[in-house]
């Protein structure tokens, strides 16, 4: 079963991070990632059951 | 008193046994002129020891050596031995007359004259001038006045020249006595006064004190009894200090006479009476004399004429001994008087006899006339008016011409004894000159009277006017006096006054430099502590700012570390590939590779811009002007606040709003400053919005969303005409009414102890008014929120 992972941050380079770092797991489906810029994208994301992985420090999700 | 001396009887001896010479004797030794020069020297000194005979024996002795001496041949060819045996003799001569003239006036008057031949036009002054002053005193005593003025002041005027102070003192008293003797009070005083000044000048003791005592008497014979005594008085004091009883017995004397003038006879008994017991312990025989003639005058005045007798009796020894027998013949007429008034006619007739006896052996003329017509008196009286003519004849004889009153006296007489006698005839003659005599008696004496009485008034005139210049020399002198004592006073309490306000001055200057000290340090202390604390300040803000840089530093880094590890792991898959041959993954590989370097490089420079973005800062710190835009500034500052509050505080909760006008010009500020000074209102804004929703939240729990307190601060720029305008406005508890004026003073905090330094506020004023010549206010609600404006011209 893959895990699902819901990343939040106002980064936009994290995506590409995060791919990359997990490249071997998500190419043998042992991870799924799902990403959001802020805590609306969040919200909207359709596997809001996620773990989420959030930098709390983000501005925008104060802004918000 | 003086006395015969060791050295006297040496002088004695050496001119009894030095080696004679003589007449026709060719040698002539040193040893003659000094014999001479001796024996004049020892009569002089018998004369004052009132041993006349003595004086006598010697002075012809001297005469007749020097006479010899003279006219011998050696020395009449021997100019200058000439000269010096004409001065002994003239020397001679003047002793000579001094031992004559008690007894013998006319001899002496002769012996002077001669001597005046003898010097001639070439003698020397000091010889002429002891001629003339000696001649002086005979005319003196033969009451010749006139001449006796005349000869003292030839020799007032040779001593003068001369220079020989005492002699020339000498002649100004004599001229004062021979003036006092006249009646010439004032001319008299005038001498003697000149005479006191001058001995009190050169220190001449004994012309003090005979200018004293003649003074003295001047002013008894004037009335002026006090001055007459405290002139005696001063005497008296300087004789009591040399301890010369001779002296003392003297002014006791004169004392003694002046209360007798002055009527006070038992004053004047207590006077005499002191001198008669001194000087009866000496040999002075004619001033014992004169004191027991004295006491009996005195006694005969208050009419105790046996007391009298008893003391002219116990006088004659004295007087007899005295060589003075002039005055003897004074005493046994004073005897013969008070006999009668007893009466003892009998021993009256004896005492005038003794007169007459005597005035006629002394050629006393005087003595001789009164005698007889004492005589005459009585003889009179015991109806022999024979005798009684003789008597009177001989004192017709005798009587001197001035004395008109005695010689009225005597041609009373004189007709009356006529008349007893039956020869009418001389009795009407002599009593015809009698009434003549009379009318002139009493004539003469309105004229003496007067003169008197003129002299008393002149002199009290001129006493008066001396008086006056004295008085008005005493009134300048005293104003001068206190003038100077005036200045004197008034110099010394400025001096004292110059001295306190230098003291004052010193010791205000003193503690003003102790205070100033002081104040310089305490100055100097709180410059270090003010610089601690904006040194302090700077620091805070520093690292408010840190906390703001640092999350924004942080994410690039993290970028950084993360693709390049990424990248590492990815060069090793890349390298497995290969070895594997799997070339599409390589390509993929790679491409994704080139994008994580490229990541890396993008990140890295986010990070060097926000690094650079801090050097600028620390740049722009040297605080010089630039144009900038106010908007970003303001919106930067607004982040880095917010950001470091949340850094520090977890729980911090506030929302921001910016309002910036677009149109807002870029303005010359030091951006540095304008930055702190926007960073310090904007965190006094979140601090006071923090505040007020924690003391909301605690309070209680708000009922709906609305009612929720959102705790805002709204940044807003606007331009106007000249300025900019930028407001910091938030929605905390609003600061109260009676700290308004006080939060822009320095260290003024609401903050807790250890929080706020209380400069922030102050800084910030400071900047904006005196950095950039701007404006800057708050407006406040209380519970409503604050809001700060600054302007800042354009």
């Amino acid at each position: 079963m893959a895990m699902n992972i819901l990343v939040v941050d106002d980064e936009k380079d994290i995506q590409l991070l995060f791919e990359q770092r997990f490249r071997r797991e998500i190419c043998n489906s042992d991870v799924a990632f799902e990403f959001a810029y802020s805590g609306k994208e969040m919200i909207s994301s359709p596997n809001r059951l996620a773990s989420m992985i959030s930098n709390k420090k983000s501005k925008h999700y104060h802004n918000g | 008193m003086k006395r015969l001396l060791m050295a006297d009887f040496i002088l004695v001896w050496l001119i009894f046994f030095l080696p004679e010479t003589g007449v026709g004797q060719p040698e002539i030794s040193l040893a003659d002129t000094v014999r001479i020069n001796q024996s004049i020297e020892l009569s002089h000194q018998f004369y004052e020891d009132f041993d006349v005979d003595s004086s006598l024996f010697y002075a012809e002795n001297a005469l007749e050596l020097s006479g010899q001496l003279l006219y011998s041949e050696k020395v009449e060819s021997d100019e200058k031995l000439f000269n010096r045996i004409k001065a002994l003799k003239i020397q001679s001569y003047v002793a000579y007359a001094r031992a004559l003239s008690g007894t013998d006036m006319q001899a002496a008057e002769d012996s002077l004259m001669a001597g005046l031949h003898l010097v001639g036009e070439t003698g020397t002054i000091s010889a002429k001038a002891a001629l003339y002053s000696g001649l002086g005193s005979i005319y003196d005593r033969k009451g010749q006045n006139d001449q006796a003025l005349q000869y003292f002041k030839k020799a007032l005027e040779l001593y003068q020249l001369s220079g020989d102070q005492e002699n020339y003192l000498s002649q100004l008293i004599n001229l004062g006595l021979v003036h006092r003797v006249m009646g010439n009070y004032g001319e008299s005083l005038e001498y003697l006064m000149e005479a006191l000044k001058t001995g009190r000048q050169v220190g001449d003791t004994a012309a003090i004190v005979e200018s004293l005592l003649a003074i003295g008497f001047v002013y008894a014979f004037v009335e002026k009894w006090e001055d007459a005594l405290r002139h005696q008085q001063e005497a008296l004091e300087i004789y009591q200090q040399a301890n010369n009883l001779w002296g003392i017995a003297r002014i006791h004397n004169d004392m003694g006479v002046t209360y007798n003038l002055a009527g006070e006879l038992d004053s004047a008994l207590v006077q005499h009476q002191a001198a008669l017991e001194i000087r009866l312990k000496s040999t002075d025989t004619y001033n014992t004399f004169a004191s027991y003639l004295y006491i009996g005058d005195i006694f005969a005045d208050k009419g105790d004429f046996l007391k009298a007798i008893e003391y002219y009796e116990m006088a004659i020894p004295y007087g007899n001994r005295s060589g003075y027998k002039i005055t003897v013949v004074d005493a046994h007429l004073r005897l013969g008087k008070y006999c009668l008034e007893l009466p003892d006619k009998e021993k009256s007739l004896i005492h005038f006899k003794n007169a007459l006896q005597l005035s006629r052996q002394i050629g006393d003329p005087t003595g001789q006339s009164r005698a007889a017509m004492e005589l005459a008196k009585i003889r009179l009286g015991k109806d022999e008016p024979e005798n009684a003519v003789a008597m009177l004849k001989l004192a017709e004889t005798h009587a001197p011409e001035a004395t008109l009153r005695f010689r009225k006296e005597i041609y009373k007489d004189m007709a009356e004894a006529w008349y007893k006698l039956g020869d009418y005839k001389s009795a009407y003659l002599n009593s015809l000159i009698y009434s003549a005599l009379k009318d002139s008696v009493s004539a003469a004496e309105n004229l003496g009277k007067i003169t008197r009485l003129t002299n008393v008034l002149e002199f009290e005139n001129e006493l008066a006017l001396k008086k006056e210049s004295n008085e008005k020399m005493m009134a300048i002198k005293e104003a001068e006096i206190n003038r100077e004592r005036f200045t004197r006073n008034i110099f010394l309490s400025g001096m004292i006054l110059a001295v306190v306000l230098v003291v004052i001055i010193f010791i205000r200057f003193i503690e003003k430099k102790k205070l100033s000290h002081k104040l310089n340090e305490t100055l100097s202390n709180l410059r270090a502590t003010q610089r601690q604390l904006v040194h302090a300040e700077k620091m805070a803000s520093l690292g408010e700012l840190t906390a703001g840089i640092a999350h924004e530093i942080q994410n690039p880094l993290n970028f950084v570390n993360n693709f390049s590890e990424v990248s590492v792991d990815m060069i090793d898959e890349l390298t497995d590939e290969m070895e594997k041959g799997n070339r599409d993954e390589v390509i993929t590989l790679k491409k994704d590779l080139k994008q994580n370097l490229r990541k890396i490089n993008e990140h890295g420079k986010r990070a060097d811009a926000i690094v650079k973005g801090m050097l600028q800062h620390s740049r722009t710190s040297t605080g010089q002007k630039e144009p900038t835009d106010i908007n970003a500034l303001a919106d930067e500052y607004l982040r880095l606040s917010y950001h470091g509050l949340r850094a520090k505080e977890k729980t911090f909760n506030a929302d921001f709003k910016t309002d910036f006008d677009p149109d807002l010009p870029e303005v010359e500020v030091i951006s540095q400053d304008i930055g702190r000074v926007l960073l310090n209102l904007i965190n006094n804004a979140f601090y006071a919005c923090d505040e007020r929703s924690r003391s909301t939240v605690s309070a209680d729990t708000p009922a709906t969303a609305d009612d929720y307190f959102k705790p805002t601060v709204i940044i807003s720029t606007k331009y106007l005409v000249d300025k900019v305008v930028i407001s910091v406005k938030d929605n905390g508890n609003g600061i109260p009414d009676e700290i308004k004026d006080k939060i822009f003073q320095p260290f003024f905090t609401t903050k807790p102890a250890g929080q706020g330094t209380g400069l922030g506020l102050s800084l910030s004023y400071e900047i904006i008014t005196k950095g950039h010549g701007g404006k800057m206010k708050s407006e406040s609600r209380p519970g409503k929120g604050t809001e700060f404006i600054i302007e800042l011209p354009t």
